[in-house]
């Protein structure tokens, strides 16, 4: 069973809510930071202002004490020994703590109680979530482990993890559905690991996923997330700035089929006879020909090629595997405009040498 | 020789129309031709790999990519929450070009 922890990961986000809606843009972070924590302390005073009805979240029960050990008062209600689980005594607690009949030290050591199993819980799915990362991952375990987790930021993650994985690359949509699970379990994650004086941070920075990817990789527990992730989704790396993606095998598996077969060979022995291969960047080769600025251009990753004039100037400068400039074509005799991606298809060469 | 690289964006429909079929006018096109700097600093910063996950394209090296359509919006998204300091100045011209594109409803294209 999933437990649904997002009002628990609210406690942050309000905190992230709070300062952009107070637009504190003209002062310093740090300025920032503390009037932001100034106002929370306000609030906690101002939860037990006598003659005012309020309706308390849960993240206004866990600002009504500050984390230091509280006496239990003498005259707190008989706590009941039979709760069949911690979420069903946090609720008891969470009542007393709400009950504006209450004394103000029962309803403060209502809500420490309720911090404590919190805290507890919190501990506990972190815990679970680095055992988790630990074991080998697969596409179909993606899902195993989600369901698994009873802290839903790192089910969002997970789950847009096995999206990145499996789908992205032929859909764009869904890859931005999963940047923002990812994202949102990111933040979530966040919330839960980050100190607060941090979390504001990100939080006044207003970045999105990119930002939020690099802060958790450099936290102690979130270093087996982007170990995670490294291991199991190209994209992912990509997005971490980690990897170089591929690109000549990815546009090959898309759109080679539709490219001339030519020899990288007998290109290089017409075009640029004996000339030393120069390295380029994402895998290619350039195979230049000084005498006449003709180049071969080889993509190593994808196994494909083109032929550059680089004596020509403007963005077509490409030619077909008869060293012809092709940016026009010729149809009843008249010279006519190629559309770009009739140029591209008949200036890539798919290389058929062994 | 430093290679020819260049971005560019059609100002208007009708020069996009002229762009897709290489008959364009410098007149009616927004043209940066790229240093060698130009391009390895936007390369390493990987704000083309940023766009290329965000667009489902492949800007590389010897190729032509466009960004047009929906993307534009995406595109413009993922280089406002990109953050690279170091090299700033390019990003920024390069963010530039898509609000242009944006406004004008045509593409950006690129031509390494």
């Amino acid at each position: 069973m999933i437990t649904d922890y997002t009002n628990y990961s609210g406690y942050a986000n309000n905190n992230i809510g709070y300062i952009k809606k107070n637009n504190f843009s003209s002062s310093s972070k740090e300025d920032q930071i503390q009037k932001a924590n100034q106002k929370l302390s306000s609030f906690k005073s101002d939860v037990f202002k006598p003659q005012e009805k309020k309706d308390l979240s849960f993240q206004d029960i866990l600002h009504m004490t500050d984390g230091n050990s509280v006496q239990k008062p003498a005259d707190f209600p008989q706590i009941p020994n039979n709760f069949s689980s911690e979420d069903e005594k946090m609720r008891w607690f969470i009542s007393i703590a709400k009950d504006e009949n209450q004394p103000e030290e029962i309803r403060k050591y209502a809500a420490y109680e309720v911090k404590q199993i919190y805290h507890k819980k919190i501990q506990e799915t972190n815990k679970m979530q680095i055992e988790a990362m630990k074991t080998e991952t697969n596409l179909n375990n993606f899902q195993n482990i989600a369901d698994g987790l009873t802290f839903n930021g790192f089910s969002d993650m997970v789950k847009g993890g096995e999206y990145f994985y499996k789908k992205s690359d032929n859909n764009p949509k869904e890859a931005l559905e999963a940047l923002g699970n990812i994202g949102m379990g990111f933040g979530k994650c966040v919330a839960t690991i980050l100190p607060t004086e941090q979390l504001l941070k990100v939080a006044l920075t207003g970045k999105a996923s990119v930002f939020v990817f690099k802060i958790i990789g450099k936290t102690k527990a979130g270093k087996p997330i982007v170990k995670f992730l490294k291991e199991t989704s190209h994209k992912a790396k990509v997005k971490l700035g980690l990897k170089k993606p591929i690109n000549g095998a990815i546009r090959a598996a898309k759109h080679s089929n539709g490219w001339p077969k030519a020899s990288l060979k007998d290109a290089i022995d017409k075009f640029a006879p004996g000339a030393n291969p120069v390295k380029g960047p994402n895998g290619k080769m350039f195979y230049k020909n000084a005498q006449t600025g003709i180049q071969v251009a080889y993509d190593t990753k994808g196994n494909y090629f083109r032929i550059e004039n680089t004596a020509l100037t403007g963005r077509r400068r490409f030619l077909n595997i008869n060293g012809q400039n092709v940016t026009n074509k010729t149809v009843n005799g008249k010279q006519l405009g190629r559309t770009n991606d009739d140029y591209q298809q008949i200036t890539h060469f798919a290389n058929i040498d062994k | 020789m430093e290679r020819q690289r260049y971005i560019s964006v059609p100002l208007s429909i009708e020069s996009m129309k002229a762009f897709d079929l290489g008959e364009e006018k410098s007149d009616q096109i927004l043209t940066w031709k790229l240093s060698e700097k130009e391009f390895n600093n936007l390369d390493n910063s990987g704000i083309f790999d940023l766009l290329n996950d965000e667009c489902n394209i492949i800007i590389d090296d010897v190729e032509t990519e466009w960004i047009k359509e929906d993307n534009l919006e995406r595109a413009l998204i993922a280089i406002q929450t990109f953050e690279n300091k170091n090299y700033y100045e390019e990003i920024d011209k390069l963010k530039k070009m898509i609000e242009t594109a944006i406004e004008k409803n045509t593409l950006v294209s690129f031509d390494f």
